[in-house]
């Protein structure tokens, strides 16, 4: 039985990367996003004044 | 009061804004307290051994590989027919997570299938279905990425989207379709209480089943305020450009 454990531990390291790497991407692409947003906004109001 | 005032982007900025923290700790807690208790706290199966564990996460990575698949088909009919932008952008924030699950639930099948079938992979209509699945999410995240009109990306990555729900309901009813012949066995939770899985892999299973409904909840609002926001930028760096120009 404890022959099984290799593949339990394979299963949730393979399920904690393919997460982890959407959650990093999702981060990142949201906080460039915001910060683009508020880069663009600043210059606007740059512009304006 | 019409549900519909939730697809202006400025009213779905303001309210997603309050669900995502909610939405991220309860997956981080529920996901964490629902592996443990699977992986330390239950017993193993008299007949799949320690493997068993394996379905805490497999299971609720493929039914929500499957139900985001359906998400993304009732926002691409939504866009569609009633043209509200932010239907287009759930469907698409959607994609990549629906994706990255289809393919853990892949991979953990595979190597559950291993040491329980005695095989990594089988051409059976369930698990043929999800393959396909994948590559529906993979051609659908494709063609947005390809289309640079956003309007004209929503209308075709839905058709696509739509063509494709053929192989989610494969996926999620091949064992009630094809019977005896398919090799995987029927859904471990189900309405129907005399199917489920033994009480005490019940528990922690529903924990994590809970977890990854409240993920997708984190991700894809996340996803789709990035979306809201990379357009704005968009829209903004044309105005200020058009300022310069006339400037």
């Amino acid at each position: 039985v404890s022959g099984q454990w290799p593949y339990v531990i394979a299963a949730y390291v393979a399920t904690a990367v393919v997460i982890a790497a959407l959650v990093w991407i999702s981060v990142v692409q949201s906080r460039r996003a915001r910060r683009d947003l508020e880069g663009l906004e600043a210059r606007r109001r740059g512009d304006g004044a | 009061m019409s549900i519909w005032r939730y697809a202006n982007p400025a009213e779905f900025m303001r309210v997603s804004g309050a669900i995502l923290p909610f939405a991220g700790w309860t997956a981080g807690v529920l996901i964490g307290v629902g592996v443990i208790w699977g992986l330390f706290f239950t017993p193993p199966d008299y007949l799949q051994g320690e493997t068993v564990r394996i379905m805490y996460i497999h299971v609720p990575a493929a039914m929500m590989a499957i139900n985001i698949y359906f998400v993304m088909a009732l926002a691409s009919v939504i866009g569609i027919v009633r043209r509200h932008p932010v239907s287009f952008l759930v469907a698409k924030a959607a994609a990549p997570i629906g994706a990255a699950l289809t393919l853990a639930a892949i991979v953990t099948g595979a190597i559950w299938g291993q040491p329980t079938w005695g095989t990594w992979w089988e051409w059976d209509p369930k698990l043929t279905a999800i393959l396909i699945m994948l590559f529906f999410y993979l051609g659908y995240i494709g063609l947005w990425s390809a289309i640079d009109d956003p309007d004209k990306a929503g209308d075709l990555s839905g058709v696509l989207c739509l063509v494709g729900v053929v192989f989610a309901v494969m996926s999620r009813y091949a064992v009630e379709i094809f019977g005896d012949q398919t090799l995987h066995q029927p859904a471990s939770l189900s309405l129907d209480a005399e199917t489920n899985v033994d009480q005490v892999f019940y528990r922690p299973l529903l924990l994590t089943v809970v977890g990854f409904y409240a993920f997708f909840v984190w991700m894809v609002l996340l996803r789709a305020r990035t979306e809201i926001r990379q357009r704005r930028a968009r829209a903004m760096r044309v105005q200020l450009a058009a300022r310069e120009a006339a400037a």
